[in-house]
């Protein structure tokens, strides 16, 4: 299967006036592709803090004590705040809660919702630019490398052509895509003008057909207008002349010439966005050596044919054949260290093994190995080989573990023997004592010294497949980095502009089911009900098109009829777009029709786990149990099962099963020792010793049992 | 069928209007809404957020004055609205004045209209008498337990102190009864005589919510409103709660009027229903018979949004939706609450009540 996100023993502590919570405890869950996973349990049982841990939006006196977030070969708990950035919003997404206290009051919500993509915009842009450069001086690096000295100043002359026609098909897109924006943005204003109009609005004829003349002005690019110059100028005489015969101040019937005066230039500017886009690419370098021609006198097709060729024949081969000398030569440079970094990993291993070792010493070491490990990457791979970048991280990560373990670990025994001691000494005295001896928290070092050797074992083994995997298509690895630069070239020039903006916006807010979202585009938040609210706020979650979706709670605060729909809706998007959710909620009635597979949590541990027919149908946990029937169904009559108490304080999580304290079905082990996972399927697993095979045999609730049968009768006894 | 038929009627609410003043125009948050409420018995209010049923539970309680209609607690008029009784004086002297093309109504027309405005205005006199002096003992036999058990309560005050408040409002001196009732309500509600010293703070959501009830049952009412009492709470707490409150019920025998949108817990805790939308009461009925043959289609657009606990038939599940405009035509033939089962009211005209019995063969 192909997972998407991976939690691995993720522990999340807070730091309170009181002591530190322990909110998460060692949780580990994947989350597949095109999956649901929901989390259930009540509040305090650590559900958001997960979803806030892989979103990296944790309150400040968060602890993050352990654990690893898997994300695209990334570790989310160790990235910097900037890569997070990129991730955030753009990757992962989060729906929140309360929908009232998740959009801001005085802004409109139009441009909350398009706040965040003129956001990213502006950071791509400039993002972009670098990348172009740097992949272009390492290629350089390495081609004047593989084709020896003599061969450097026609590398470097290369280089410097590839630049140079790209700075000039920049030019030539820009101008383009100026021009296609404004075109974008007159057809935004012409079907605000003609929809209001068809609604019998007031409007300010003569200023808004000033303006829209005034753009259609601006509609002038050689490429862009090619085959539509006479139209548009006629378009832009008739605009200009409505225009000026057009009264002053808002009129709401307007005549039917002015109409379809707007509707023209509407349908100008479609057919103009709909003509094929000519490569800028290939044109820049044609343009570059010949100046002089005129190429508008071609069609696109055409066009963008001829200067492929001529680009070809009198360039890219050329380069492609450099470029290909330096990928091969990048990558056996690459493959050699690979191998010396394996040899080395395997000798350092008896290294960080050996007794005694110093902090000071292995971290010197753990820095040679990273820039050793960091050396061999090839830098060339378009791929990026996560393992690898993260292998300096890792290692140091585990050193520091290690070692402070072996400084807290003697300070914790000895607080332990003296609180022991002293408890002893009260009860031989024949005194009463009501207070326990906080239990030692000692790290097993060997699993921790151990720790350090996995992260050079993984290195190792990952290195291996790599060597093993052969050489890989060098021709279509350069053709590729040519393609990457090309996107990343025109990435540079691509502007998101306002307009262009609302109109995906607008798109967006159709999508998510709020009717006639032109008048709701200039609203602000209160003018809308809670579940429009809620809406909104998916569309803005959605707005960057993520991998991920995160529903905190999203129905809690809504009604029956608008919870229904608000799920329906994310179901449908979730096909549509192959979305991942995690769906966090309490109310297992809500997960039973979204849900591929569920994590019951309590007191930050994950309890039991399943697909939805096996947590609803053959639950096996007693707080699962608790958690069904504490809440009636529409056939429940008897008495409800409550479940007894709170929730423990997680300042001082209990020993042994945490639910013990709650569980009528509690077992002796229970209150002694943590119940490992039982596995009931492949599939299902739970953790209470009730699972043992030595337990005595429990009934789960009659509620319960009850309403399985009723269940199992109403879909056939199919299950 | 309710159980409790037979009994007394407790409280009649006879055309309730509650109107709230938005600049120039009025909010409708209650529009001619009636129904009874039986001894004994629990009667659910359910409806989207928005619809009234809050703001119907605040005026039998008298936080808001009321538009028009009347209330009726113990048979004893506690609440009256004066607006029906101005619109129809208005309206017959407007008749009277006739318009300016129309013709002069005939005398014995004026005669007619002469005594519906006399009628009204002493209709106006009575009932701004009965609001004026209501029986204040009366009144402390309703109590109201609120949504929000942390914004209900004061955190100024001990709990002894907010348990206390409504009986040393109502004239109780005797601080050795006072102390014997706020530890008596203490342990009902199952928390500790302890707990009298505390601030609300020092209590979960849980016990807070038992705070509140054992504040609104030391009165010994007749009469509970239960405005939402478990929509705040985390579910393993809504199950004690919903537990207590079936306790209580069985030991002091109160009458209940349970308010929430959670209709699992409606259905498993009322005797009888209302369904409220957009101010109006579209269809009562006993539980069981609502959940087993809804009428209206706003409540059949409800009952199919329950989320349950049982994945295959809940991908199974269609979703009926509800378009008010598009599922009547009232422009004709305006719609009533009508009886069409023995105690299974809708909201329909008489197209529609002909179409309800078909479907159910009456």
């Amino acid at each position: 299967m192909d997972k998407i996100l991976e939690v691995k023993n993720l522990k999340v502590s807070f730091r309170t006036s009181g002591g530190t919570v322990k909110a998460v405890r060692h949780i580990s869950f994947d989350l597949e592709r095109g999956k649901t996973l929901a989390i259930v349990g009540e509040s305090g049982s650590g559900k958001s803090v997960t979803s806030k841990a892989i979103l990296g939006i944790l309150a400040g006196n968060s602890i993050i004590e352990g654990g690893e977030i898997l994300f695209d070969g990334m570790d989310l708990l160790k990235i910097d705040e900037e890569t997070m950035c990129d991730i955030r919003g753009n990757r992962i997404s989060m729906i929140f809660q309360d929908p009232l206290s998740s959009l801001n009051p005085i802004v409109k919500i139009g441009r909350q919702i398009t706040e965040a993509m003129l956001l990213k915009d502006k950071g791509n842009r400039s993002t972009a630019r670098r990348d172009f450069n740097d992949l272009l001086a390492i290629i350089k690096e390495n081609s004047t490398a593989a084709l020896g000295k003599e061969s450097e100043a026609k590398v470097a002359e290369m280089c410097k052509k590839f630049d140079e026609f790209n700075i000039e098909s920049n030019h030539m897109q820009e101008s383009y895509n100026n021009a296609k924006n404004v075109a974008e943005d007159l057809i935004s204003d012409a079907e605000d003008f003609l929809f209001l109009a068809s609604k019998n609005q007031k409007l300010d004829v003569k200023s808004d057909l000033k303006t829209m003349a005034d753009k259609l002005k601006k509609v002038k690019d050689e490429f862009y207008t090619y085959g539509m110059d006479e139209k548009v100028d006629a378009a832009y005489l008739e605009l200009k002349n409505a225009a000026s015969t057009a009264k002053r101040g808002k009129i709401s019937d307007i005549p039917e010439g002015v109409i379809n005066a707007v509707k023209d230039v509407e349908d100008h500017m479609r057919t103009l966005n709909s003509q094929t886009e000519p490569d800028f690419f290939r044109i820049g370098f044609y343009k570059q050596n010949n100046p002089e021609t005129d190429l508008h006198a071609m069609p696109v097709e055409e066009l963008n044919e001829f200067c492929l060729d001529y680009l070809n024949e009198n360039f890219m081969l050329e380069y492609l054949d450099m470029e290909q000398k330096g990928v091969e030569y990048s990558y056996r440079t690459a493959l050699e260290k690979k191998k010396s970094v394996i040899d080395e990993l395997k000798e350092d291993r008896t290294f960080f093994e050996q007794e005694g070792l110093s902090r000071t010493d292995a971290h010197k070491k753990a820095k040679e190995l990273a820039a050793m490990v960091e050396d061999s990457i090839d830098k060339l791979e378009i791929n990026k080989d996560s393992v690898a970048y993260t292998f300096g991280h890792a290692l140091e990560d585990a050193i520091d573990r290690y070692y402070n373990a072996v400084v807290k670990n003697p300070k914790e025994e000895a607080r332990y023997a003296k609180q022991s001691a002293k408890r002893d000494a009260l009860i031989a005295k024949g005194k009463t004592v009501d207070w326990k001896v906080v239990p030692k928290l000692v790290y097993d070092l060997d699993e921790l010294k151990g720790n350090m050797t996995a992260v050079m074992d993984n290195m190792i083994v990952h290195y291996e497949n790599y060597i093993a995997a052969g050489e890989p298509d060098f021709s279509k690895r350069s053709v590729e980095i040519v393609d990457f630069m090309k996107y990343k070239a025109a990435a540079v020039v691509h502007k998101i502009t306002r307009s262009m903006a609302k109109e995906k916006a607008i798109e967006l807010m159709e999508e998510v089911g709020i009717p006639e979202p032109r008048i709701r585009y200039n609203q602000y938040p209160f003018e809308f009900s809670g579940g429009m609210r809620q809406r909104i706020v998916i569309a803005i979650a959605l707005a960057a098109n993520p991998d991920i979706l995160i529903c905190d709670e999203p129905t809690t605060a809504l009604d029956v009829t608008i919870q229904a729909q608000i799920l329906e809706l994310i179901n449908k998007l979730k096909a549509e777009r192959d979305l991942s959710v995690i769906f966090i909620t309490h109310d297992l009635g809500v997960v039973a029709n979204m849900a591929d597979e569920i994590a019951v949590m309590y007191a930050g541990k994950i309890v039991e786990f399943g697909t939805a027919d096996e947590i609803f149908y053959d639950p096996r946990h007693p707080y699962t149990w608790a958690l069904l029937s504490s809440m009636p169904d529409l056939d429940t009559k008897e008495k409800l099962d409550a479940i007894p108490g709170t929730p423990p304080n997680m300042i001082y999580p209990p020993e042994g099963d945490a639910f013990a304290a709650r569980n009528k079905y509690a077992l002796q082990i229970d209150f002694e020792q943590e119940p490992p996972k039982f596995h009931v399927s492949d599939t299902h697993w739970a953790a209470t010793w009730l699972l043992h095979p030595d337990a005595p045999k429990v009934e789960p609730p009659r509620i319960i049992v009850d309403r399985i049968e009723r269940m199992k009768k109403r879909s056939g006894g199919s299950i | 069928m309710s159980n409790y038929d037979n009994s007394e009627v407790l409280l009649r609410v006879e055309n309730l209007c509650q109107y709230f003043k938005m600049g120039k125009s009025e909010l409708k948050a209650v529009d001619n809404v009636s129904f009874d409420i039986r001894k004994g018995e629990v009667f659910g209010l359910v409806g989207e957020s928005g619809c009234g049923k809050t703001t119907t539970g605040r005026a039998i309680i008298k936080l808001y004055d009321i538009t028009s209609g009347s209330i009726y607690f113990k048979g004893q008029r506690i609440g009256a609205g004066i607006r029906s009784y101005k619109d129809a004086i208005k309206e017959a002297k407007a008749e009277l004045k006739g318009g300016k093309d129309s013709d002069p109504v005939s005398q014995e027309r004026a005669q007619e209209l002469e005594e519906i405005i006399a009628r009204n205005k002493e209709e106006i006199k009575k009932a701004k008498y009965d609001n004026k002096h209501v029986d204040k003992d009366l009144l402390t036999k309703i109590q109201m337990i609120f949504q929000d058990p942390i914004a209900s309560l004061n955190p100024r005050m001990t709990v002894k102190e907010i348990i206390a408040e409504g009986l040393v409002i109502n004239g109780e001196k005797d601080k050795k009864v006072i102390e014997d009732k706020v530890f008596g309500i203490l342990e009902q509600v199952g928390l500790v005589r302890e707990h009298a010293g505390r601030y609300p703070h020092e209590f979960s959501g849980g016990q807070r919510q038992r705070i509140g009830i054992a504040r609104s049952v030391v009165m010994h009412p007749d009469l509970l409103i239960a405005d939402e009492p478990i929509s705040a709470l985390d579910v393993s707490i809504q199950a004690q709660v919903i537990n207590l409150m079936t306790e209580l019920r069985d030991q002091l025998g109160l009458t209940i009027l349970f308010i929430a949108h959670d209709l699992s817990v409606v259905k498993y805790f009322s005797d009888r229903i209302g369904v409220m939308y957009y101010g109006n009461m579209v269809e009562l009925a006993a539980s069981d018979e609502l959940f087993a043959h809804p009428m209206h289609p706003y409540t059949r657009s409800l009952l199919s949004a329950i989320p349950l606990p049982d994945p295959r038939s809940e991908k199974k599940r269609t979703r009926i939706t509800y378009n008010a405009l598009a599922a009547h035509d009232y422009s004709v033939d305006k719609p009533t609450l009508r009886e069409i089962i023995p105690g299974h009211f809708v909201r329909c005209n008489d197209a529609e009540e002909k179409a309800y019995r078909e479907e159910f063969n009456l």
